[in-house]
């Protein structure tokens, strides 16, 4: 049976980093064909407009335009991108709303082997360019209103605002929703705490457990004092914390 | 509904008004006027200007700033550049310091209009010193309101201190009138940053008083202003309705030049709603009007609709006709944002229709502009950022200071024992580079630099999650089994109620006493080297404790090889003494350790460690 290729464009302002890239495509992943590399943005946009590639390896940390930049050239993406990043907690956060996959280098040629097969999947475009887009949001400083989630097997966009607590539970956290709704992601509290360090209106109670400070009913004393969540949802509120917490629901 | 309204009586009102020298009220009854009967009120100041009787100077120029505010509203932008310099120039003449202000402010507007923002800027500034100068009321606030639009898109701080202002004065004042506005302007603000529930109660709060002042072009204005936030949220059933009840309005007060603006945005709504005929029927409503009104660059807009339906419906060449007309209807006052939409969508049609070339050349202008937009955008945003930034820091920098000492010292400690610890994972790396097997080079490369980010990720944070201190110590120990070889085993073993997600500690809090069993416990040791981490939740003490045995050849053995070496390497040992003595510093509770081998100095090396956890 002949596999069909998948064409692709790679996008890296350093040469050795788009030759090493392509070495192992090459070698490891024969169903990828490359039809150009790109050194910036701009080339690239004209790339991908030129060649209708169905997959772009995206170098994050450019100069002058930030691979996030090209999202900016197209208002809907009908191509598949392929992050990768030399790591940044900057990229990281962009990486983290959205529930975007990226590649870190230097590559891992299993993780490589992993992306490229994904892409073969049939992705939704609609789920797909929405995920995007909160990347453009992270990229142009909005403020965090929309966070995409992995569950397993989908991708649920939760808007902050109807989020009650997300509370931990072991390597999974789970989001309670205003309407009733929970939702078990796979990632741990921590890293909600780390996505959410730009949103005031969230706050770590716990270590088990991050509060909505709108949803906030009241402040029970008892038991070593917890907390009421509108729904009637009581979490415990760590002494260390306590100072900080009444200092915030006083705002 | 005024359309019947006697004329005749309004105009006799306010002559009479003019004849009592009562010109404040007349003005305003004009501006009254204006919300109920475009007409009547042209036909109004037509009147009063052709009536030799009236001279007062003063008054006539307020007449003056009432039309130019027409012109502006209207966007006949070459006419009212005219008038506000013959305007401003009679201001000086009579040196009418007041009136001056206003028509200035006017001329900050235009300048906007033509993407002059220097001189607007520069005006603005005079305008905000000629204000300080007079000390009236009415002036600040009009200043105020101005303020808020001349800063709007740019600094939305700053619009909001100005808004905020004009809403202040306007209550301390009673001004009704420009009460209702600042409460409208607090709502496109809001609308501006997003906060749709609080945009939508400003205005609403402010269309309650425009209804009892009986202002229907400002009500009609609110209404579009609430249009935008229901088509931002996507519930376009409110916002088709908002629209209708503005035209209505509009209609009414024969205001064209506004029905127009809400067909144009009647014609979007039903775009995105692919309900292309009704959208159709919008646009070329638009058009109408517009071109009666001799409105070219609104022509110029609602031809680009049209454009935007003909490519939904797949028609590219009436499309590409229609986008270039776009252009050229709204030559020198489009702005890089609406060009760079026309070529976007030209672009494909271009490629589409197979004109290569053409495409070409609109691609690269098209790129070009983004670059452009980019770039302002970046600084806009940049600046904003900034703003935010120092506010948030000063809070941050007071809150800090008094832990700044004894953290900066921790963050150096953590900063020395890092080099450590890569150089000896790097020494390890090595070996296998001379193995020849690609594939396993490549996975430990990517082993070490994931080992690299984590530990680079941890050293600028108070605590990470034990899990992640775990996964660090578990590609320690990997790389270090694959320099010992076979000989070497780990084991890391977490106990049932050690929830590591969850439980937090200081970064590489573990990893020296890990390091310093490989280094002085096992690296003499013939034979096989093991070691055990073993962690446990003391849930009675809220603790976490951490035992690392290793079978090497004990402490005071290392110690006397080392001694012996010249190399007395126990400098982990002392920095972790020292971070432990730091960390308790800090918080209530007791970080500590303690060798459990004192009596056992053949059979290897044995430490709990206890770190204290949240509750």
């Amino acid at each position: 049976m002949i596999q069909e290729k998948i064409t692709a464009i790679i996008v890296d302002d350093e040469e050795k980093a788009r030759n090493i890239l392509q070495l192992l495509l090459d070698e490891y992943c024969p169903q990828v064909s490359v039809l150009s590399h790109c050194k910036n943005v701009p080339e690239a946009v004209l790339a991908i407009q030129k060649q209708q590639p169905q997959v772009v390896f995206l170098d994050v940390d450019m100069p002058g335009y930030s691979g996030f930049q090209l999202l900016d050239f197209f208002e809907t993406v009908n191509f598949e991108i392929i992050f990768t990043t030399a790591f940044s907690e900057y990229a990281l956060q962009a990486f983290r709303v959205s529930a975007i996959d990226f590649l870190l280098k230097p590559i891992d040629i299993d993780q490589l082997i992993d992306a490229v097969k994904k892409t073969a999947r049939t992705m939704q475009p609609e789920v797909y360019n929405k995920q995007l887009n909160l990347i453009r949001n992270n990229e142009h400083n909005k403020t965090l209103e929309t966070i995409a989630i992995s569950t397993s097997g989908s991708i649920e966009f939760v808007q902050l605002k109807d989020v009650i607590a997300l509370l931990a539970d072991r390597a999974y956290t789970k989001i309670v929703l205003t309407n009733g709704q929970e939702i078990i992601a796979s990632k741990n509290i921590k890293e909600f705490d780390e996505m959410l360090t730009t949103n005031s209106h969230f706050f770590r109670v716990h270590r088990s457990s991050i509060v909505n400070l709108k949803q906030v009913l009241r402040y029970n004393k008892t038991e070593g004092g917890n907390i009421e969540m509108k729904n009637g949802l009581q979490v415990p509120l760590t002494k260390d914390a306590k100072e900080d917490f009444m200092k915030k629901m006083m705002q | 509904m005024q359309t019947e309204s006697p004329y005749p009586i309004f105009t006799q009102q306010i002559k009479q008004l003019v004849a009592e020298k009562q010109f404040t009220e007349a003005v305003w009854q004009l501006t009254f006027l204006a919300h109920q009967n475009l007409h009547l009120l042209q036909q109004c100041i037509e009147d009063i200007k052709n009536d030799s009787t009236i001279t007062n100077r003063e008054f006539l120029l307020q007449i003056a700033l009432l039309e130019i505010e027409q012109m502006l509203n209207e966007q006949k932008i070459e006419e009212a550049e005219v008038v506000i310099e013959n305007t401003i120039a009679q201001c000086n003449a009579i040196n009418s310091t007041q009136t001056l202000v206003i028509a200035q402010l006017q001329k900050v507007v235009l300048c906007a209009f033509l993407q002059k923002k220097d001189e607007a800027y520069i005006l603005f500034e005079q305008c905000e010193a000629l204000a300080q100068s007079i000390n009236n009321v009415e002036t600040d606030i009009q200043l105020a309101v101005y303020g808020y639009h001349f800063y709007s898109e740019s600094n939305t701080n700053k619009a909001g201190e100005y808004i905020y202002r004009a809403l202040d004065l306007a209550i301390r004042h009673k001004h009704v009138y420009w009460q209702a506005y600042s409460l409208m302007h607090l709502g496109t603000l809001n609308t501006i940053l997003s906060n749709h529930n609080a945009a939508l109660n400003f205005f609403t709060e402010s269309f309650v008083l425009l209804q009892q002042l009986q202002l229907n072009i400002s009500m009609a204005d609110n209404l579009m202003c609430q249009f935008n936030i229901f088509y931002r949220l996507k519930e376009f059933d409110k916002a088709i309705a908002c629209l209708n009840q503005a035209i209505t309005l509009s209609e009414n007060c024969g205001w064209e030049h506004k029905i127009a603006i809400c067909y144009g945005n009647l014609s979007t709504v039903y775009l995105q709603l692919s309900k292309f005929e009704e959208a159709k029927q919008a646009a070329e409503k638009d058009i109408e009007i517009s071109h009666k009104l001799n409105n070219k660059f609104n022509v110029g807009t609602a031809t680009y609709r049209l454009g935007r339906i003909e490519t939904a419906l797949g028609n590219t060449n009436s499309a590409i006709q229609l986008f270039n007309e776009s252009i050229e209807l709204r030559k020198n006052r489009i702005s890089n944002n609406q060009l760079v939409q026309v070529y976007y969508y030209m672009l494909e049609l271009y490629a589409k229709s197979g004109d290569y070339k053409k495409a070409f050349e609109v691609q690269s202008d098209f790129i070009r502009l983004k670059l452009e937009i980019l770039n302002t955008e970046k600084t806009k945003e940049n600046e904003a950022l900034r703003i935010k930034y120092e506010t948030e820091k000063r809070e941050a920098e007071l809150r800090e200071a008094r832990l700044q000492h004894t953290e900066s010292e921790l963050k150096a400690l953590k900063a020395q024992m890092n080099p450590h610890f890569i150089f000896n994972a790097l020494n390890s790396i090595q070996e296998i580079f001379f193995l020849g097997d690609k594939r396993l080079a490549n996975k430990h490369l990517a082993r070490f630099s994931q080992l690299m980010r984590n530990i680079l990720s941890a050293s600028g944070k108070k605590t990470i999650t034990l899990k992640e201190e775990i996964v660090m110590l578990d590609e320690y120990l990997a790389l270090e089994a694959l320099r010992f070889g076979t000989s070497f085993q780990y084991n890391i073993e977490t106990n049932e109620n050690v929830d590591e997600h969850t439980l937090e500690v200081p970064p590489m809090i573990i990893q020296p006493f890990v390091e310093n069993a490989v280094k002085h416990g096992l690296m003499h040791k013939e034979g096989s080297k093991t070691i055990e981490l073993n962690f446990t939740f003391n849930e009675a003490k809220n603790i976490l404790e951490v035992m690392v045995a290793d079978n090497g050849i004990g402490r005071k053995a290392s110690a006397i090889i080392n001694q012996r070496r010249n190399n007395h390497n126990s400098f982990s040992t002392s920095a972790t003494q020292k971070r432990f003595d730091i960390l308790n510093q800090l918080t209530t509770q007791k970080f500590s350790f303690k060798y459990l081998d004192e009596d056992a100095l053949e059979a290897g090396t044995k430490v709990l460690i206890t770190l204290p956890t949240d509750n």
